[in-house]
């Protein structure tokens, strides 16, 4: 189905939706039921926990189609690239001065968030920073303030410096009441002003201002108030700027720049023909790029290599110029990033691979030819992903493929399993030897998952290098520490398969790729990384919109964008405490996710 | 609490505005900290908590002295409770201070746990999961929680002896560790953590503890007046305007509030809760010029964070990984004991290693790779109690420290204190497993309990053999040393160790 025919397929469900919200509802039949009562297998990154949300059952409510949000943070990536661009300094201070956030896999879920003191002591902390920093520059200063103070108390400077800046920072013009309270005070006396005079010194306003506004709550979290929808209690519609900052956030991880402003001003925003157009737009921009090199980093799990330096930054370059050519240059279907039968590389990192080197010094693409490598499935960055201490372990691997590409759930092992040691050796010494202990007995259910997945990936190394034996194992006997490796794997239920590039068919061929994506890209768009079945009711229309192996990534987030659903919220009413709350726990064990 | 009266900040700006004025009006914009005029000292309390087990795998441990009593044995990472001078602190400690004095090692404790399928992790029990389920018994004395979703089941000590004898102050969350490790968990996650508290709805609340020491300075000694009157001048102008900056985030975080959904109004009043706070801690006054009281030198820039990458077979660079934890640690430390000193804070929680550390630890004690992976499932028994003896030297030194740091009465921190250094595990059987000589066990664990609060260790520090007691009881003894602990008790846990008294 076009772009265009589902964005009228869910306007129609929306205005069913809406008109039923205002008491008139006979039931949907946009073909979203069968949707709607799919089952849901997955709820995260194997946590194994119900969200409790109710189900999308024989008389689905119409505001179901809406996702259900929560108040949320900005991420430190996103702190980070908003201020970027809000104050155009290079260099930033130390944002590990913030709370790390926990990735389910994306690091913007808001039921993971807890607002804590030092969180608002470093916010408050940075904030000096920063402006200090942007003042100290006379460059960025002049450029931020945007008018030339005629005394140190210049009030239409600094009132215009407050809209101008207030603008962009809180993401929605400021109310006159507002400005004044910035300009004079709460209580008249100790605004930016007062500042100024007593310091003699208009930048003493400034600093006021920029560290006032880099701390309000509505620069550190995403506000979204709307406008109640009648009869539906929980349901908004959100006001234009809310919309802009969904885009900013969801395409570039950054708060909305004066242009899409002036769009939401426009009200160009209101419709989603606009807030297309607006996307289209966007998606042009550099920062997009990133933001789609990121959420496939953070979705595989190789944000955070485990090496360092200048290896891991051209595995991650060569990955970014694969996801930047297919979605960006060519603009293929999303399929290829899987299939690309050459890769970007330098010299360096061809030696490190084994492949024919470029010509020069600098990247090129550089053909797989018959080497058994193509796509992203293909790349250290990924491969490096299941490392375990200084081996590959196939049952990591296997939990990525699975979990992770496929979005499957694969129960935890059971508490009595020490998931830090490899089998014992009982029949060899060989890896697939040790591991044939998990093909028995109660193991042997999941194992059969994931250990043939990883095996299938056994002749390329942590590092992404092809091999044909394993390392030496200190413990073994000098005869029985060359372990040759078949690279024999099979994606149960699918069919065999022996390096990345099979792997890569299978995978495209079973089907699991195109929902999952949408999933994740889901998890992403709300930022919750528990879904529940009226999640999966929402993330299965939009798959089935665009065609099963057919859509361009850009497409897929144009879909999002573009379903009358994305100018709506639903309050999230479920409130998960950050600690935990059971006092009896005794449910099954988490698997943990690592290396 | 003493309190002065608190002068209008608006007044004060517009004074600053004309003209110079003079220094002690900072003092009566806000309060004191809690001591100024009390009697005797307060009592203080630190738990300091250790990601690892005593044993790499198959090995004994070595640290647990041989012999009992007093002037018990000092094996290889336990040598920082000795003699010599810390060797990273030339001020610290020496000219024959022996730290065995004043820190006994509890040992021969477990944690338990029930192995029968289906049945109940029993109360202060660890479930046969290890890693991240050893913590929370330890620390809140609750069974711990086999979905390893948080630490802590319950308030933890720290935040409970807050409650009892903070008085005011702040209470401290610093974790030294601070990078994780590769994969989905590599921000370390709840592994990081290690307090709790109950919120005023009831509801457990992790505390998110501070890694970097230039915000933990700034925090705690942001508002210290400089010497020099030009200095302090500028200074008072700035911190009004620090003032003015939070007090109108309050303010518009406040309107804020009323216009939020009612779950999202949940999730922000922790939020506006914090900004108040802040607004407070601005509001009071630098402290009294007490005995040892004096602003610590600024720590400057943090060492660079390594991220979470390793060693690789020659791939990665030098020292990656390695985020300068010992700097890291010193400087905390530093600010915990000048904490006290000027009675800015009474109780400290210090995570020194994430639970399952993969804490690179080749620049700083010799040995290649991580804690966890590359030392502990790795048999190297040496490399391992070096690793283990790091922790012990961060809280040998906060000993020497507080030793060394005189109250307004001539008596020392340390007499006043009670500082615990716990271990993720011991050595022996482990439940997950099924094997013995693990690392993955909660048999035969420690405690090192320094200190002198309320007559801990006043004859000399001890090796005591606690069999079949459980490591919360050495806890629960330190906030009964500080008076935290009226029915002596800590989540399911009950009773101190009384070799630990006298």
């Amino acid at each position: 189905m076009t772009t265009q025919g589902s964005q009228a397929s869910t306007r129609i469900a929306l205005a069913v939706a809406l008109t039923a919200a205002a008491g008139c509802y006979t039931g949907l039949s946009n073909g979203r039921e069968d949707a709607a009562n799919a089952s849901d297998t997955d709820d995260g990154v194997g946590d194994g926990a119900d969200d409790g949300a109710g189900s999308a059952g024989d008389d689905p409510q119409p505001a179901e189609w809406v996702p259900r949000q929560g108040l949320r943070r900005l991420s430190v990536a996103e702190y980070d690239q908003t201020v970027r661009d809000l104050l155009g300094i290079p260099d930033l201070p130390a944002l590990e001065l913030l709370p790390a956030d926990p990735r389910t896999p994306f690091d913007n879920d808001y039921t993971e968030q807890i607002p804590s003191e030092a969180l608002v002591n470093a916010t408050d902390f940075l904030a000096e920073q920063l402006a200090d920093e942007v003042l100290a520059d006379p460059i960025l200063r002049d450029s931020l303030i945007g008018c030339v103070p005629q005394d140190p108390s210049d009030a239409t400077c600094m009132r215009d410096f407050i809209e101008r800046f207030g603008r962009r920072a809180l993401r929605r013009p400021l109310t006159e009441t507002e400005i004044d309270r910035y300009l004079n005070g709460p209580t008249d006396g100790d605004g930016a002003l007062a500042h100024a005079e007593a310091e003699g010194d208009f930048d003493a306003g400034v600093e006021f201002l920029i560290r006032a506004m880099l701390a309000d709550a509505e620069f550190l979290y995403r506000i979204e108030i709307g406008q109640p929808v009648p009869g539906v209690p929980g349901l908004v519609r959100l006001g234009p700027y809310e919309v802009a900052t969904r885009l900013s956030f969801l395409l570039w991880g950054s708060g909305p720049d004066d242009a899409l402003l002036d769009r939401a001003a426009a009200g160009d925003l209101d419709t989603p023909d606009g807030i297309g157009e607006a996307a289209t737009d966007m998606l042009a921009d550099p920062r997009a790029i990133a933001r789609i090199d990121r959420f496939h980093a953070m979705w595989l799990g190789y944000e955070s290599m485990f090496i360092d330096g200048e290896l891991a930054a051209q595995m991650r370059g060569e990955t970014m110029a694969l996801l930047q050519r297919i979605v960006f240059e060519d603009r293929r279907v999303w399929h290829d990033v899987f299939r690309e039968p050459a890769t970007f590389i330098n010299a360096a990192l061809a030696e490190h691979y084994g492949l024919p080197a470029p010509d020069g010094e600098e990247p090129a693409w550089v053909d797989y030819g018959d080497s058994g490598r193509q796509g992203l499935l293909s790349h250290g960055a990924f491969l490096s992903v299941g490392a375990q201490g200084e081996d590959t372990s196939p049952v990591q691997r296997g939990l990525v493929i699975r979990r992770r590409l496929f979005c499957e759930e694969i129960p935890p092992p059971p508490p009595t399993v020490n998931v830090d040691d490899e089998p014992p050796a009982v029949d060899g010494f060989c890896k697939v030897e040790r591991f044939a202990a998990h093909r028995e007995g109660d193991c042997a259910g999941c194992h059969a998952l994931l250990d043939p997945v990883g095996f299938g990936l056994e002749n390329y190394d942590p590092l992404g290098r092809f091999r044909t034996h394993e390392p030496d194992n200190p413990q073994t006997p000098d005869d029985e520490s060359q372990c040759e490796i078949a690279g024999e794997g099979e994606l149960a239920g699918v069919g065999p398969f022996n390096g990345p590039a099979e792997l890569a068919n299978l995978a495209l061929g079973s089907g699991k790729l195109d929902l999952c994506v949408a999933r994740q890209l889901h998890r992403l768009t709300v930022g919750r990384g528990v879904l529940g079945p009226d999640d999966t009711a929402i993330v299965t229309a939009l798959r089935d919109r665009l065609g099963e192996g057919e859509f361009r990534f850009d497409e897929l987030l144009t879909a999002i964008v573009t379903d009358p659903a994305f100018a709506y919220r639903r309050e999230d009413v479920k409130v998960v405490p950050p600690g935990p709350s059971d006092p009896h726990p005794d449910q099954p064990a988490t698997a943990e996710e690592k290396p | 609490m003493s309190r002065v009266s608190v002068i209008n900040r608006r007044t004060l700006l517009r004074g600053l505005g004309g003209s110079v004025l003079a220094l002690p009006a900072l003092e009566i914009m806000g309060h004191r900290p809690a001591r100024a005029g009390a009697a005797t000292p307060p009592k203080r309390f630190v738990l300091m908590y250790a990601g690892m087990s005593l044993v790499s795998d198959g090995y004994p441990d070595d640290i647990v002295p041989n012999t009992v009593g007093v002037g018990y044995d000092l094996k290889r990472a336990a040598l920082a409770l000795g003699t010599g001078a810390l060797p990273s602190n030339p001020g610290v400690g020496g000219n024959g201070f022996d730290v065995r004095d004043h820190v006994s090692i509890v040992s021969g404790m477990t944690i338990p746990w029930s192995n029968a399928e289906g049945s109940s992790v029993p109360p202060g029990g660890r479930s046969p999961a290890f890693h991240f389920n050893t913590t929370g018994p330890q620390t809140c004395g609750v069974r711990g929680n086999p979905t390893r979703a948080e630490p802590a089941n319950g308030p933890t000590a720290d935040q409970l002896v807050h409650e009892a004898i903070g008085e005011g102050t702040s209470s401290l969350s610093y974790r030294v560790q601070a990078a994780s490790y590769v994969g989905a968990n590599s921000t370390g996650g709840s592994a990081m953590r290690l307090s709790y508290r109950r919120s005023r709805g009831g509801e457990l609340e992790a505390i998110e503890p501070v890694a970097s020491p230039q915000l933990a300075y700034s925090t705690l000694f942001g508002n210290f007046v400089p010497p020099d009157p030009a200095e302090a001048q500028a200074f008072a102008r700035r911190l009004a305007r620090h003032r003015s900056v939070v007090e109108l985030v309050r303010g518009n975080a406040e309107s804020l509030r009323d216009r939020l959904g009612s779950s999202d109004r949940e999730r922000f009043d922790r939020h506006l809760e914090e900004v108040r706070a802040l607004e407070q801690r601005l509001d009071s006054l630098p402290p009294d010029a007490l005995a040892s009281c004096t602003k610590p030198p600024d720590p400057g820039d943090d060492p660079p964070i390594q991220g979470s990458a390793i060693e690789y077979q020659g791939q990665g660079g030098d020292g990656v990984g390695y985020s300068n934890e010992t700097l890291r640690g010193e400087l905390l430390c530093d600010f915990v004991r000048m904490a006290f000193a000027c009675d800015l804070s009474r109780v400290a929680a210090i995570r020194l290693t994430s639970s399952q550390t993969h804490m690179q630890v080749g620049p700083m004690l010799g040995h290649e790779g991580d804690i966890h992976s590359a030392i502990g499932h790795s048999a190297r028994p040496e490399a391992y109690a070096d690793c283990v003896g790091w922790h012990v030297k961060h809280f040998a030194r906060l000993i020497a420290l507080l030793r060394d740091t005189k109250e307004y009465d001539n008596s020392s921190l340390l007499d006043h204190t009670a500082v615990i250094l716990l271990f993720e595990g011991g050595s022996g059987f482990d439940p997950e497993g099924g094997a013995s000589d693990s690392a993955h066990s909660s048999e035969n664990m420690i405690a090192l309990v320094g200190g002198h609060a309320g007559g801990l260790n006043t004859g000399g520090g001890k090796h005591i053999v606690f069999t079949d007691g459980h490591p919360a009881n050495a806890v629960v003894s330190c906030m009964a040393a500080v008076g935290a602990a009226p029915d002596e008790t800590l989540g399911d846990i009950h009773g101190v160790i009384p070799e630990l008294f006298g």
